[in-house]
């Protein structure tokens, strides 16, 4: 099983393992694994279109240690706005970003500040329902992500996720 | 941000024909950690089973009528709490 969808599967356990009253830690442990699971899945799709081949495994996991979390929050945030730079938006010759690659962004973005609300927030309280409701974001979010990978717009969406903030003017 | 909590509380009340019944909105303002303007609403569901369709669809109605009230540049972060949950907790 992959990273990621391990990461998805924790999630859904910790949500649920205790019957009645869920722990803080349970729930809080939960949002972050479903986070961290979209996390990889993104990762593992970027490195894979920008290093292919079993040969290139290294060096994929090398290139996955370069992506920075408010850098790509601040990619994802354009295709979920669908106001793409225009740094970028040659890379989508023209092309709309579909709608099932907003919502893509979209939880990557909202996910990733419910990630830093369970981690960092203690004031903050997080239910079950909720969480649940997180983790099947993410769900439909790698249902989505099935439908457009491999797509000008997907790619470009990837690309920005390691490099928009380093692109010159 | 210019746009008060309450505000956008009165916006999303004004909703119609919402898909699944909301028994309160909580409605937070600031900052968010990335430092860009940000809502968090939190829309505590009156049912306990309300499928993901559904919340789905009311996520995106309320993201969309947020970004009418308080511009579309800011963040919008849903969450669903339901009811009896919210009981429990007090």
């Amino acid at each position: 099983m992959t990273l990621h969808a391990d990461l998805l599967k924790q999630a859904r356990f910790l949500a649920v393992k205790e019957p009645r009253r869920p722990s803080q830690a349970s729930l809080r442990r939960a949002v972050s694994a479903t986070y961290y699971a979209l996390f990889h899945l993104l990762v593992d799709e970027a490195t894979r279109l920008m290093l292919s081949g079993h040969l290139r495994g290294a060096l994929r996991d090398c290139l996955a240690r370069a992506f920075n979390h408010s850098a790509m929050k601040q990619a994802a945030n354009q295709f979920a706005q669908d106001r793409v730079s225009s740094k970028l938006s040659p890379g989508l010759d023209g092309r709309l970003i579909q709608p099932k690659l907003t919502e893509v962004a979209q939880t990557f973005v909202e996910l990733q500040d419910a990630r830093h609300q369970a981690d960092y927030d203690r004031a903050d309280r997080f239910t079950r329902g909720e969480t649940l409701d997180l983790i099947e974001s993410a769900e439909r979010a790698f249902r989505d992500w099935r439908e457009v990978r491999g797509t000008l717009q997907a790619d470009t969406f990837l690309t920005a996720l390691l490099a928009y903030r380093h692109m010159q003017g | 941000m210019e746009v008060s909590a309450k505000s956008i509380e009165q916006a999303l009340l004004s909703l119609p024909r919402l898909p699944t019944r909301v028994s309160e909105w909580q409605v937070k303002t600031g900052p968010d950690s990335t430092d860009d303007p940000a809502v968090w609403v939190r829309a505590v569901l009156r049912d306990d089973d309300v499928d993901a369709d559904t919340r789905h669809l009311l996520r995106r109605m309320i993201r969309e009528r947020v970004r009418e009230e308080a511009g579309t540049q800011v963040l919008v972060y849903v969450r669903f709490p339901t009811a009896s949950e919210m009981d429990q907790a007090m």
